[in-house]
Order: C-alpha cells, then sequence, then structure tokens
C-alpha cells in the first residue's frame, strides 16, 4: 500500500517534530569585523568588478561606427556654446560649435587668406579668416557671423599703405561655400 | 509562525538600525543565527558553507535595510535572504563541479546534539539514526524540493508564507512538497517500517 500525500505529511511531521536546529558557531563577532573593514574598504573594491565589466562593456560598444559617431556629435554638443545672432531683422539662436568646419585657402593679389567655417545651428556659420601676407606671415585674423546662402561680405586690410580688398562670402554649409574676392 | 510581539520587536530594531544604532544589529543575528544556519546546513550539508552563507547573509541583510518593507515579517525577509544566498552558492558549486582539481564534494556533516526525545533509549538511537538518513537523502533532493520540505517541516512554516519566501504559488509549494516527500520516503524503507511497516516504499 502506497501512503497518500496527507499521510505522508503526518508521518514526516510526527518525525521532524523533535529534530533539533544545528548549532553555528557565534556568528556576530565575523559578521561585525566584515562590516566594519566593508566600511573601511568603501566603495571602489566592492563595486570594482563590476566597474571593470562595465569598462570592457563600454570599449566594445565603442568598437562599433555609429556608437562612435554619436558620442562624438554628443560631446561635440556638449562642448558647444550658445549663441544669438541678429542679422537685418532676422534672429537666429542655437550652439557654436567649435571641433568642426573645413578650411579653404583663398589666394588673394596679397597674399592668401584661409577661411574655415564653423557651423552655428542649421542657418548660420561662423566665418573665420586668417589673412597671410606675401612672405606668409598673419596680418589679421577677421571674423564674421553670417547667415547660410546669403552673401556676406568682408573687407580686409592686410598692412598699412597696402590697399584693402573685400572677400564676398555666400556659405551653403561649412564644407562648401562660395568666395570671391570684390576688390 | 512569527506572533506580533515579534513582528513589532523586529521592527523596533530595524527602526534603530536604521535611526544609527547598528548595535541593534548585533541582536538580530543573535536572534536569527540559529534557524538562519540551520536552514543553510540543512540545504548544503556543509558546516563551513552554511557559516560563510550565514554570514554572507546577513552583511546583505545589513545593506539592504533600508529597502526592508517593514509590512513585511522580518523573518520572512531574513528567510528569503537566506534562501537566495543559498541558491547562489549551489550553482556556484555546481559549476565548480565540471572543473577539474576543484576540491572533493564530501559533505561534512554537523555535530547534531539531538535530545532524547523518548523514554527508550533504543527508539532515541533508531530516530537518531533515520533523521541523518532522512538528512542525508534530502541532500540528493533537487533544491527546488529540498527548500520546502525543510521549511515546512523542520522550521514549521506555512505554505503561504513559502509561498511568498519562495516567490511560487501555494500549489506549487503543496505540489513540491508531495513530491519530496513520495521521493524521500521511497529511499528510506526504514521510515515506512518504523511507521508501522504497512506501507511499501517502492
Amino acid at each position: 500500500m502506497k501512503p497518500d500525500n496527507a499521510e505522508l505529511e503526518k508521518v514526516f511531521m510526527e518525525f521532524c517534530k523533535d529534530a533539533p536546529m544545528h548549532e553555528p558557531r557565534p556568528a556576530w563577532p565575523e559578521i561585525a569585523d566584515k562590516l566594519c573593514n566593508g566600511a573601511r574598504r568603501g566603495f571602489a573594491p566592492r563595486f570594482a568588478p563590476a566597474l571593470c565589466v562595465a569598462a570592457a562593456c563600454l570599449l566594445l560598444l565603442f568598437a562599433l561606427p555609429q556608437v562612435r559617431a554619436a558620442a562624438g556629435e554628443i560631446m561635440r554638443r556638449l562642448l558647444s556654446v550658445r549663441y544669438s545672432l541678429v542679422m537685418g531683422g532676422y534672429r537666429t539662436d542655437g550652439a557654436l560649435l567649435f571641433p568642426d568646419g573645413a578650411e579653404k585657402v583663398v589666394r588673394t593679389p596679397h597674399g592668401k587668406t584661409v577661411m574655415r567655417m564653423e557651423p552655428m545651428g542649421d542657418n548660420a556659420v561662423l566665418i573665420s579668416a586668417k589673412v597671410y601676407d606675401a612672405r606668409g606671415n598673419i596680418v589679421s585674423s577677421p571674423k564674421l557671423a553670417s547667415l547660410k546662402n546669403v552673401e556676406a561680405a568682408m573687407t580686409v586690410c592686410p598692412g598699412s599703405g597696402k590697399p584693402c580688398f573685400t572677400l564676398s562670402i555666400t556659405p551653403e554649409d561649412t564644407q562648401s561655400y562660395k568666395v570671391r574676392v570684390v576688390k | 509562525m512569527a506572533t506580533d510581539a515579534t513582528v513589532c520587536d523586529d521592527n523596533e530594531m530595524v527602526s534603530d538600525i536604521l535611526a544609527g544604532e547598528s548595535a541593534s544589529f548585533r541582536r538580530i543575528v543573535e536572534k536569527y543565527q540559529k534557524p538562519l544556519y540551520d536552514l543553510a546546513f540543512r540545504m548544503t550539508g556543509n558546516v563551513e558553507d552554511a557559516q560563510d552563507i550565514l554570514q554572507t547573509s546577513f552583511i546583505k541583510m545589513y545593506s539592504s535595510l533600508k529597502d526592508y518593507d517593514a509590512l513585511r515579517s522580518f523573518r520572512n525577509w531574513a528567510y528569503t535572504i537566506v534562501l537566495n544566498q543559498t541558491r547562489s552558492h549551489l550553482r556556484r558549486k555546481a559549476l565548480l563541479r565540471f572543473l577539474p582539481f576543484s576540491g572533493g564534494g564530501e559533505e561534512e556533516s554537523g555535530e547534531l546534539d539531538i535530545a532524547d526525545n523518548s523514554q527508550n533509549t533504543e527508539n532515541a538511537v533508531a530516530w537518531r539514526q533515520l533523521l541523518r538518513d532522512l538528512e542525508k537523502n534530502l541532500l540528493k533532493l533537487p533544491p527546488e524540493l529540498r527548500e520546502p520540505f525543510i521549511l515546512y517541516h523542520f522550521h514549521n512554516i506555512t505554505v503561504e508564507n513559502m509561498a511568498a519566501q519562495l516567490g511560487i504559488s501555494r500549489n506549487a509549494v503543496h505540489i513540491r512538497l508531495s513530491r519530496a516527500r513520495t521521493a524521500l520516503f521511497k529511499n528510506m524503507p526504514a521510515l515506512a517500517s518504523s511507521h508501522g511497516g504497512v506501507y511499501e516504499t517502492r
């Protein structure tokens, strides 16, 4: 005859009811010691393995080009500054991003001018120029904020006694823009 | 079962600890070390492992005391932590068995100071032997069957509390208990004979 569950319950209840509990060694001294040491050790050693794993995961993530690009974009935005530009009744606000912009060398009758466009939001650019004389020395570093697809004029006087010239610039984006020497 | 007085007492101690009186934690350790160690020992069958689990569990309790829900019984919470620590320990141990030179899987039996529960010494000796057999056979059960059996028969935890501690339904607790009893009874012919010898064990 096989006992059913209720009978088995009764058998084990009866059998185990007087079973004494196993006695541990006094746990407090070791626990107190560990708690004190833990408090002294602080955050770093306890979480060091988790931090190592997290760092390894980040490195693996950064191996992906899309992630690298996204992270670069975030960094650029973090390093940017807010600006506000008013031109002819038109106002635009945004962030001036430092690390971008393409350089373009413009030959002028008096030497060369190196121009860099940096984006200022969607519609505006910051035009920075470095004007060199015929001997290759920088003589001027003018800056001009302008709107995209709007012709802007930058007048440069490289040095005393020499004629000034004007650059007409039409930014299309930071990588391409039209520039011509007016005079 | 924990009485209301015990629950209030526990909650008071927890409040004291959270208020910065960490000496109260010693009272909690001293109050619960015996049942929690017994649970860990019966689950692992090893004195040192049980002692380690006990320590780790108390440290875990201390560090997560701020998350303890005072509406819940502290005893249940403490049992849940020990069970979780024991499961992790058993999983690690099972993994180590696959590794070479990881040390023997010898189980170490703790000395039981069994009170003479019968006036007849012969019966007491036989019962003691059977209890040892039961403990050995318990270790052969899978942990998910071992847990409810130990909690129910050795620690008098109700099915309802057990369901909360194990995170399963009451029905599942009943099923696991029934399976554990059947398996143990089958492996212990001496138990059947000690209860009148009327049951078949095979």
